[in-house]
């Protein structure tokens, strides 16, 4: 705000040194490793760079000064009185133009941390998984890094899609990057499909943004905005188109299709920048538009938002909880996670639309600091099941199973993410949902019934979708992680490499720090709120270092995680100390009861013992998939004690079952007696559990893609001359256009 | 704290909290039950009013509930139930969680739609009259979606507890001939539709409703 | 209210409330069986029963499972511990709780929330078949019970205007609940309905069977044994008397220390003593119905469970509209 020229040059000349950094991964990508490790180091620089800038402005750069006026003439910049950078080209409108505010900033500084992190996972996964063209993988990725860095920084209705094509195009070679799989390719069309519909979405909303302004620079649609030259109807219009173009990204309710295929498909690294940033890039424009290109508008869009937001959230915890893939599962609490954030940005709204500044000032950093926590633990999350996938050559959970013992470090990592995505205190999930819960209080005070009403029974949502989290996610670590092995390959993972655990390592710390000293992510995100709002209300929120309480004015609550902890710790201490002095710290390890059946772990009994009950136990885990289990066969009585463990299809049968309507699940018993004539059929229980709305899609788009295909029978008939008379009718259509054109010009 | 007019207000809470009960009952002689002790409270609640209006009338209303709802009537239904071995759960058309969540929007229904009338009667109209109501519209519910003839009954008494709640509360105690004659009324119809019950169950072999359409034919 | 953080005095009355709910935890839970027992016509279990097995348990040796890993070490610690630092935040007589600065009702349900969680972890730790059972079944029917328990809360924090527990008590014991006396009786009704349900009692879990096919809670710790079951045993009673304490201080909002402001230096030894008696009838008058509850009904079959739930959903959502509008 406010900045000179030469400030602007300053910024200018670092952007440039960052973009020349950033072309080297490019440029020796044939060496992935070198690469990788270079991409990581500039990540981790630019991340550090765009936090100090978020926090103290461009000022504090002054030293590149003297250079930046000569280089700026040198690359054909110019820069404008604000913080903005313009490239021009020849083609009219076409105008690459980026912005540096805070809000950009913050998301800039999440994607390149993300991108630190997931290329420092991924110079050891990319050999773990042996992929085959790493060259590849480290282009593609660190395009999309880069993509989406310009995404965020785009100022310009045109330059924001022609990067957002790229985003996108680049993350769908990247879910494709095994493209031998079958899944893998309906995945990426399913994605590249929904994405492009969204494209095609915001392509309206920005053609409809330059009939009433005359331009594609964000500027000019900030003024409008300022300016009231909105009608009700136009806004509803935007309101819509937002809707659908980003909500396609963000994967809000009927549009999530998408999501939970593409992240399962993508490898890890990749899944996890997706979920951890890419669909967020979606609300940091939804942000854009409604609280700067749009004004004063009624509370029934923020309402709306917030229904949307409700949907979403419980439709994709339902979701969640009956998965066996473990990263479908993490993707549907991406869902979730949208679901909250959009509860969140729908306050904000409300109170936005209300003129309660102060209350939408804090729903805002509610939200931006879910954006923030949700990125470190699903960062965190889809990492750990890369590493769990690297290692046992299988993501579907009932074919996993102690992990704990194999690989101790990266469990308890993951142990951390889980605690945070199942939003439980002392780790950061819970800090910025326990925010949420206070603005949906807060609600309360806004003098319209219905969202009086309304609030209180979105906050029960919003517990019922925390209950159901947790459950998606013991199971998701007590199926994995704890009791036996219940296949081969899970029985013979080790410990994944030093940098896989260190970056997983990072991202954990990151998740108890900020659980317990939630001021230092609140601070940043508080530059983005008052450049949001004009206010600043960090002195308010934290207060005694890591104590939050709510706004003084509605003040409604006190947490303060430091003392959760330490309380914590000291009655942890008095109760060892009482049991040491009074009880008895014996422990004998005995084999678990089963009811007095001989129980043995199979994996780890002796060899000969294996060789003498004949037989290649767990086969049949070699193969990815749910319903492989057609080699049942083999499987010897001692799997079968492994597997009388509950499996996580059992696990979430309960939910499945209350929630029937909600899942397209398939269940079949199959006997197949003829395999072995006298004994007990061989049963085969196989359960698939669909989307219901990609089932509702599918039946859709055959029915529509048949019609067109006929149409296209008629009209493509395959005879020459109907072509030419196509050519011909064409030239006549056009000349016919042009001369009434001229005639009336 | 607890003046006399809250403490109405909490006894006919407790009557729709009993109707609510209702929707959510499995078994018959568990609906019996909870209509015999919803009469109960039904009772306190006018006789509490007959005290705070100086109302003597209400005070022998009260005592006729008692009497005839949460002894008789009870007692009547048990004996048919037990007579016709009636061993099968409640059918419903509706199952049981949607006809609680249903139950639950016609309350708030109900207290919705009478937020702005009786702004200008007095305390005890204003407070109870939509309990009342939604007591009444909840019998209504009941009578609609449960299949057995015997749920539709206690559909139809906690109907009538209902009525008489918002009776007794905007009009401070009907006069006495008047209950006199509801009581007996109900009273009446209760046995009648118990004999009914009965040759139904004879007839039938079942006290399915919705096996009636039969008789068509 | 800053200031008496640091005061003494407010420190010594917080450790003593929760002093007083950690010994008469066990207790309660062997008054709720004695009732039952007589009503049984059982002469029932001696009231200090739970001490004793308590005690016993302590000084036994643990037998672990040689699948267990930390987490069947760590686990009993954490539940014992989220629960103790749950009940902190709770005002037993009076409203100075111990740490009724770190953590509102919210954090209430989340600190439970992670004693569950680790709880159901454990239930998985050993590989045995129960544990999942159990683990599974229990950390259903909490999130069920979740949202209800949210809403019962969110009807005591707008009407207060906060979800701080103590302001909370003080408001009601000043201004009573019963303004909205049909929202009081739902909202109270909700509050049983998932009290019951949080501690596993009789229609919805069985303490006391060990029956494959019924148990839920049982389950899940039926690995443990020596200290960890003892830890296991002591959170179930600390959970059940801190809803009987809640459930107590806001429905039935009289007591020696009502309306009386938060200066407690006029306070002698005396009056706190007839507080804390005062709050012990109060949660034998709240624990009796428990145990009525539990000798007239069956358990309900599992499936049954979310209907019993959705009812208690349904009561606290009228509860809460009806005080909204």
């Amino acid at each position: 705000m406010g900045q000179t020229n030469t400030l602007n040059g300053a910024v200018i000349l670092i952007a440039i040194l960052f973009l020349f950094l950033l072309s080297i991964p490019f440029i020796i990508s044939f060496n992935p490793k070198l690469s990788l490790i270079f991409s990581s180091v500039i990540y981790l620089l630019l991340s550090v760079f765009l936090l100090f800038s978020l926090l103290y402005g461009f000022a504090k750069f002054p030293l590149l000064l003297p250079f930046s006026a000569q280089l700026s003439k040198l690359f054909g910049l110019r820069s404008s009185t604000s913080d903005h950078i313009t490239y021009l080209t020849t083609i009219p409108y076409l105008k690459f133009s980026y912005l540096f505010d805070n809000l950009s900033l913050f998301f800039g500084f999440l994607i390149a941390f993300l991108g630190f992190i997931s290329s420092l996972y991924s110079f050891n996964y990319l050999y773990e998984e042996h992929y085959k063209n790493k060259s590849l993988f480290v282009i593609l990725f660190n395009g999309f890094i880069i993509s989406m860095l310009f995404v965020v920084f785009s100022a310009n209705g045109l330059s924001f899609l022609i990067f957002w094509e790229i985003m996108s195009i680049l993350s769908f070679f990247l879910v494709l990057f095994e493209y031998e799989k079958e899944e893998s390719k309906k995945a990426a069309n399913l994605y590249i499909i929904m994405t492009h519909i969204g494209t095609f979405f915001i392509f309206l909303l920005f053609l409809y943004m330059f009939m009433k302004t005359g331009s594609f620079s964000f500027e000019a649609w900030k003024h409008l905005g300022i300016s009231g030259g909105l009608s009700v109807a136009g806004m509803t219009i935007i309101f819509i188109l937002t809707l659908l173009g980003f909500g396609m990204k963000a994967g809000i309710f009927p549009l999530h299709v998408w999501l939970p295929k593409a992240h399962l498909e993508a490898p890890s690294s990749v899944s996890a920048l997706m979920s951890g940033i890419m669909i967020k890039t979606a609300i940091y424009m939804m942000i854009r538009f409604y609280f700067e290109f749009m004004k004063s508008y009624g509370w029934g869009f923020g309402f709306t938002i917030l229904l949307i937001g409700a949907l979403t959230l419980i439709y994709g915890v339902l979701n969640a909880g009956i998965q066996d893939n473990i990263k479908r599962l993490l993707a549907y609490s991406s869902m979730e996670n949208i679901g909250i954030m959009l509860m969140a940005l729908g306050l904000a709204m409300i109170f936005y639309s209300q003129g309660m500044y102060l209350l939408c000032a804090f729903a805002m950093m509610a939200l931006l600091f879910h954006i923030m926590n949700h990125a470190l633990f699903k960062g965190l999350l889809f990492l750990g099941s890369g590493a769990i996938a690297s290692q046992t050559h299988t993501k579907d959970m009932n074919k996993l199973g102690g992990l704990v013992k194999k690989m101790p470090a990266a469990s308890f990592i993951f142990l951390i993410g889980v605690l945070s995505a199942a939003t439980l205190p002392p780790f950061n999930g819970f800090v910025s949902e326990w925010m949420i819960y206070q603005s949906l209080l807060m609600a309360s005070s806004v003098n319209i019934e219905i969202i009086k009403v309304f609030t209180p029974i979105f906050a029960s949502v919003m517990a019922l979708a925390g209950g159901l989290a947790a459950l998606a996610f013991v199971k998701a670590y007590g199926i994995s992680f704890l009791g036996r092995a219940r296949s081969q390959g899970a029985n013979s993972a080790k410990e994944p490499p030093f940098l896989m655990l260190v970056s997983m390592g990072i991202l954990a710390f990151l998740c108890f720090l900020l659980g317990i000293f939630s001021f230092i992510g609140l601070m940043p995100i508080n530059k983005v709120v008052k450049e949001i709002t004009n206010i600043s209300i960090y002195k308010n929120i934290a207060i005694s270092y890591g104590s939050i309480v709510t706004l003084p004015k509605y003040s409604l609550g006190i947490i303060s995680p430091v003392g959760l902890l330490a309380a914590g710790i000291i009655f942890m201490a008095a109760v060892y100390l009482f049991i040491k002095i009074f009880g008895n710290m014996k422990i004998r390890i005995f084999e678990t009861f089963a009811c007095g059946l001989e129980n043995k772990d199979v994996y780890n009994i002796s060899d000969s013992q294996i060789s003498k009950n004949v037989c290649n136990a767990g086969n049949s885990n070699n193969h990815e998939g749910n319903n492989d289990n057609t080699n049942n066969d083999n499987i010897n009585a001692y799997t079968k004690i492994n597997n009388a463990q509950y499996s996580s299809t059992g696990f979430s049968q309960p939910l499945r079952r209350i929630f029937e309507k909600m899942y397209n699940v398939k269940e079949n018993l199959i006997n197949e007696e003829y395999k072995r004539k006298y004994f007990f059929p061989v049963k085969n229980y196989i359960f698939k559990a669909g989307d219901l709305f990609e089932c509702f899609y599918n039946s859709f788009a055959s029915k529509f893609l048949e019609k067109i295909s006929k149409l296209r029978a008629y009209i493509q008939g395959g005879v020459v001359q109907t072509y030419i008379a196509y050519i011909v009718g064409t030239l006549i259509i056009l000349l016919i256009w042009v001369s009434w054109f001229y005639h009336a010009g | 704290m607890l003046n006399i007019a809250s403490f109405i207000e909490l006894m006919g809470a407790f009557v729709l909290f009993f109707a609510i009960l209702q929707t959510a009952s499995h078994r018959v002689d568990f609906s019996i039950k909870v209509y015999s002790i919803q009469s109960l409270f039904l009772s306190i609640t006018i006789f509490v009013m007959g005290i705070h209006s100086n109302n003597g009338e209400l005070y022998l209303s009260s005592f006729l509930t008692f009497a005839i709802k949460v002894v008789a009537i009870p007692y009547f239904l048990n004996k048919v139930t037990r007579r016709i071995s009636i061993r099968e759960k409640i059918v419903p058309y509706i199952n049981m969680t949607n006809s609680v969540l249903i139950t639950g929007a016609i309350t708030i229904f109900a207290f919705f739609i009478t937020k702005g009338d009786f702004a200008s009667h007095e305390f005890i109209a204003r407070r109870v009259f939509p309990t009342a109501l939604a007591v009444i519209l909840i019998g209504v519910f009941i009578m609609i979606a449960r299949k057995k003839a015997i749920i539709q009954i206690i559909g139809f008494l906690t109907l009538d507890n209902g009525i008489i709640l918002a009776a007794t509360s905007i009009t401070k105690g009907l006069p006495l001939v008047v209950d006199i004659g509801v009581f007996f009324d109900v009273f009446i119809g209760a046995i009648m539709a118990g004999v009914l019950i009965y040759r139904i169950r004879t007839s039938f072999d079942s006290l399915d409703t919705s096996k009636m359409s039969n008789l068509k034919e | 209210m800053w200031n008496d953080i640091l005061n003494l005095k407010v420190a010594l009355i917080g450790i003593a409330q929760i002093l007083i709910l950690i010994i008469i935890a066990p207790f309660i839970n062997s008054y709720i069986n004695k009732i039952k027992s007589i009503l049984r016509g059982q002469r029932g279990r001696p009231l200090l029963q739970g001490y004793k097995d308590i005690f016993k348990l302590i000084r036994k040796e643990v037998v672990l499972s040689e699948d267990a890993s930390y987490i069947s070490k760590i686990a009993p610690y954490i539940v014992f511990v989220s629960i103790l630092v749950s009940a902190c935040f709770l005002p037993v007589f009076s409203p100075q709780a111990l740490l009724s600065f770190t953590g509102d009702i919210i954090a209430l349900v989340y600190t439970i929330g992670l004693g569950t969680f680790f709880m159901a972890l454990y239930g998985m730790d050993q590989a045995s078949s129960f544990g999942g059972l159990g683990s599974s079944r229990d950390i259903l029917i909490a999130s069920l019970a979740e949202p209800t328990l949210m809403l019962v809360i969110f009807a005591f924090a707008l009407q207060t205007k906060t979800t701080n527990i103590s302001q909370i008590f003080i408001d009601i014991h000043k201004n009573g609940f019963l303004n909205y006396p049909v929202s009081y009786v739902f909202a109270l009704m909700a509050f049983l309905i998932i009290s019951i349900a949080e501690n596993g009692r009789i229609p919805v879990d069985n303490p006391d069977t060990h029956l494959e096919l019924t148990m839920v809670h049982e389950a899940m710790i039926l690995e443990g044994s020596g200290r960890h079951l003892a830890l296991f045993e002591y959170s179930s009673y600390l959970k059940l008397i801190i809803f009987i304490t809640l459930a107590s201080n806001i429905f039935l909002p009289i007591g020696i220390y009502s309306g009386v402001s938060s200066s407690i230096s006029s306070f002698s030894f005396l009056t706190i003593l007839y507080a804390i008696l005062f709050y012990i009838l109060k949660v034998l008058i709240f624990a009796t119905p428990i145990a009525f509850i539990e000798i007239s009904m069956a358990k309900l079959r599992f499936f049954r469970v979310p209907d019993f739930l959705m009812l208690g959903f349904v009561l606290s959502i009228i509860s809460l509209v009806l005080y909204s509008i």
